[in-house]
């Protein structure tokens, strides 16, 4: 009798419980051994202990060592901390991994993107340190570190060296932040001269950004800071057509990992079974491979590569009639 | 603004024990690279050597207590930089640690 492992299942808020429900239904048609914990986060605990993230939860993704999750809400300006931010600072969860490839069949003016962004999760300007100093100025402290910039580069290498990549780019602002991307770049090139396999480049924020709107197919890997990494990473995204399509794992130091869909909570279309699922498939992909079920992993990969293949059961941000439970259903059944 | 406290930067190895209060001063946490600390229970996650000690005080403190408090860390550990905190129309003009 084989064991299950235990994973947590954060399904969020919006369409969050939706696409958690399509990748629940769609490991049951894989007959991997998983054994979903339910972890409670959102709205649902921001009622009830005015908190999106509970200390107990964050305990019990912490025991649990894996969790998927689905989006939560976070307000502008104002309001409750973003529980994706506490979630990464509480775990430790340093390396936010953003593979950016396009499916078969879906509309973007690029048919070959294969990139992978490793975003800093933890540092920059997400340390929680913001001040009003006056009544006229306000203030954001950029905490950057040597050994935050050690783990995250180092990461990068060891990923790149592991998936056979060819190239890793560091992304940075040194030219103008002298001391804390300076820091980051110089932390990059000492790393780099330990993986002589692999080619080490850097470039400046705003020139990636033209570059990859041109010529996204000269990136390979690319490593950088937090506030660059989630900019880059969501228009990567949109160069293979839109956030629904992306997928995000969070790895931690100590074992832990938080694997999740990175769009937002779609609450116009909530609960309505309209939304695409895609995006937290392939986290949940990659949540397979980490786990170690492979040929679950592949299987799922090919099943939703043929579904957009085909192009024949597609939800309506891609032009699609399908509904989100249409999709699972079209999708699972590609499952060998 | 209404100043209710002040965050202290000091720079330790490991969580520093500082004093729980000075004056008019209570320690409301301590946290590193923006994520609540405990030199009780120290985390498993990394740390660097740089803390942000947080003192709020329930009426409004003077420079004098301010010298005091900073003397009494001083027995302690390096204190690297002070930021007074402010509060305007009852609302903190300072974020908030994460919880860890």
């Amino acid at each position: 009798m084989s064991t299950k492992v235990k994973v947590g299942l954060m399904r969020g808020d919006g369409i969050g419980p939706e696409i958690c429900d399509s990748f629940v239904k769609l490991v049951a048609q894989l007959k991997v051994p998983i054994e979903w914990v339910e972890v409670p986060c959102g709205e649902q605990t921001l009622a009830s202990e005015n908190t999106a993230l509970p200390k107990s939860s964050i305990e019990l993704v912490r025991e649990l060592g894996v969790a998927i999750k689905g989006p939560t809400g976070t307000p502008i300006g104002k309001g409750h901390k973003s529980a994706n931010v506490t979630l990464r600072k509480a775990l430790d969860l340093y390396a936010n991994v953003r593979p950016c490839y396009k499916l078969a069949g879906v509309d973007s003016p690029f048919d070959n993107v294969d990139l992978i962004i490793v975003r800093e999760n933890t540092e920059d300007v997400y340390t929680a340190i913001e001040n009003q100093v006056s009544p006229d100025v306000m203030q954001c402290l950029k905490i950057i570190t040597r050994p935050g910039c050690e783990r995250i580069v180092r990461f990068a290498f060891e990923m790149a060296d592991r998936l056979h990549r060819r190239q890793v780019t560091c992304v940075h602002k040194a030219n103008i932040m002298k001391m804390t991307d300076g820091l980051f770049l110089e932390v990059f090139r000492e790393v780099a001269k330990e993986f002589p396999q692999i080619e080490a480049t850097d470039m400046i924020v705003d020139a990636v950004c033209m570059n990859l709107v041109r010529k996204p197919e000269k990136f390979d890997v690319i490593v950088t800071e937090n506030l660059y990494g989630d900019i880059l990473s969501d228009l990567c995204a949109g160069l293979i057509g839109g956030l629904g399509l992306a997928g995000g794992a969070n790895i931690g130091t100590s074992g832990v990992s938080v694997f999740e869909a990175v769009h937002g909570t779609a609450p116009d279309i909530a609960g309505r079974n309209l939304c695409n699922p895609t995006a937290l498939i392939l986290s949940g992909i990659m949540m397979l491979k980490h786990l170690g079920f492979f040929e679950a992993a592949e299987s799922l990969s090919k099943a939703l590569d043929q579904t957009y293949a085909e192009g024949k059961c597609l939800t309506g941000d891609l032009g699609g009639k399908a509904s989100c439970s249409e999709f699972t259903q079209a999708v699972a059944d590609k499952i060998l | 603004m209404e100043w209710v406290g002040v965050d202290v930067y000091v720079i330790h190895q490991g969580v520093p024990n500082v004093p729980k209060e000075s004056g008019v001063f209570k320690l409301e946490d301590i946290s590193n690279r923006g994520a609540k600390v405990s030199a009780e229970a120290p985390p498993a996650f990394m740390l660097v050597d740089w803390h942000r000690c947080r003192y709020l005080s329930a009426k409004a403190p003077s420079d004098a207590e301010l010298s005091q408090l900073l003397g009494e860390l001083s027995k302690t550990v390096v204190w690297e930089k002070v930021q007074k905190l402010f509060r305007q129309d009852g609302e903190d003009k300072f974020s908030k640690a994460h919880d860890s």
